[in-house]
């Protein structure tokens, strides 16, 4: 009977001393690395290959196609995209891409998701950021919202001389104008900032607006 | 990766089963520790046992413990877990009756179910108890309403009240536990065998 106490005591005595080391190890265990974020490296070589990039005529191609699976998203601050933007856009500014309501248009595998901005280049920063957190089917705009309009809305008449493939490209894009609502010649303002057609309006189509998502919570109940 | 519902690896539809099961262990772990009998679990209060202190003391260790060794090792995501709001009046009122409930019952509302369950009748009168409360408190709440809803910190830590980490206060409540464990103990010892 003693021995059997004297063994339940050890017993206790080893739980005891395991349940404060397991606790005190929880200061010195700063964590595995985080394995739904991508390494630098491979970040750095998904970078490089260029492979999410979208010119300007392939999105225009799949914009007129109707692609239900395009969610196209402008970064630029709502001003500029009040003034104009793409088809059916959704407006989430750059700053705020990490932010739990919009997170969810990005944190998905059902959208080819298409950033874009004046340039490229927030584009490109906002598809880094993302892309490190392992999110998929992200796109960037080659170019921007400028290079859109330059080749799209207003294409450069090729020289007499230039082979028949440039000819072709010029008749899609002059016929993906038509699309946008710039019948050619184009009729461009000259008196407005951003160097857009009157018309430009029509661009901007039907706005979407960014509807929250957010992850329910479930209520617990708890007691004993 | 979880908690699994939110992130939808698991179907809300799981949310009864796993409730289910857990409840069943839960109450086969509380029937084992002795816990449907009134008698030991008022012990703590009058000072002759202090089992339902080290079971209660452990299982709030142990998974403090593992909830972080979990966030820590990529399984649980500790930020979506849902913390429950602290209303300060209620916490103190609620406290207050529920001690006394506690003292004068025998029982906790987990318990007295356990109680019930292995045919005792001093369980199932708490629960007629209990469920006579719950009747008051709903036909009141419209009075109580203000009461109830007084103070709402919000779903707040330690760690955003004393500005301790989560790790610091594991470590702390961790040594506190055998403290109390090794105390009872020795304070066991002195205490004369009381019969129950």
């Amino acid at each position: 009977m003693k021995k059997r106490v004297l063994i339940t005591r050890k017993r206790y005595i080893f739980l005891g001393f395991a349940m404060v080391a397991a606790a005190v190890g929880l200061l010195f265990f700063d964590g595995l690395p985080d394995a739904t974020r991508l390494q630098a490296d491979q970040l750095l070589l998904k970078s490089m290959k260029k492979g999410h990039y979208i010119n300007s005529d392939q999105l225009a191609e799949t914009i007129i196609n109707g692609d239900p699976s395009l969610l196209l998203i402008d970064l630029r601050d709502s001003v500029q995209y009040a003034h104009y933007s793409l088809p059916n856009a959704m407006n989430i500014p750059y700053q705020k891409i990490l932010n739990k309501d919009y997170v969810g248009y990005f944190d998905q595998d059902q959208f080819k998701v298409v950033l874009y901005s004046n340039d490229h280049l927030i584009a490109e920063q906002a598809w880094l950021l993302l892309t490190s957190k392992n999110f998929s089917n992200l796109y960037v705009l080659e170019g921007g919202l400028n290079n859109f309009f330059s080749t799209i809305i207003q294409p450069k008449e090729p020289l007499a001389t230039a082979d028949r493939n440039e000819f072709e490209r010029y008749n899609t894009r002059k016929a993906a104008g038509y699309y946008f609502g710039f019948p050619m010649p184009r009729t461009v303002s000259s008196g407005t900032s951003s160097g857009i057609s009157e018309t430009g309006g029509i661009l901007k189509g039907k706005k979407r607006k960014a509807i929250t998502i957010r992850k329910k919570k479930k209520k617990k109940v708890g007691g004993c | 990766m979880g908690p699994l519902i939110p992130h939808e690896l698991l179907s809300p539809e799981w949310n009864n089963v796993i409730a289910l099961i857990i409840g069943i262990a839960f109450g086969y772990l509380m029937e084992a520790s002795g816990f449907s009998s009134s008698r030991k679990l008022a012990g703590v209060f009058y000072g002759y046992d202090f089992t339902v202190l080290r079971v209660f003391f452990t299982a709030a260790v142990v998974s403090m413990i593992g909830i972080l060794y979990l966030s820590k090792l990529g399984y649980l995501n500790f930020d979506d877990l849902y913390i429950q709001p602290t209303y300060v009046d209620s916490a103190i009122i609620g406290g207050v009756i529920m001690g006394v409930g506690f003292v004068a019952g025998g029982f906790c509302p987990g318990t007295s179910l356990c109680a019930a369950a292995i045919g005792k009748i001093d369980g199932m009168v708490f629960i007629l108890g209990l469920m006579l409360g719950v009747v008051i408190f709903s036909e009141m709440f419209p009075w109580l309403e203000g009461i109830f809803n007084a103070h709402n910190l919000g779903g707040v830590t330690l760690e955003d009240t004393l500005g301790l980490s989560n790790e610091w206060t594991t470590a702390i409540f961790a040594i506190i536990a055998v403290v109390a464990f090794y105390g009872t103990t020795i304070l066991g010892r002195y205490i004369r065998n009381v019969r129950y």
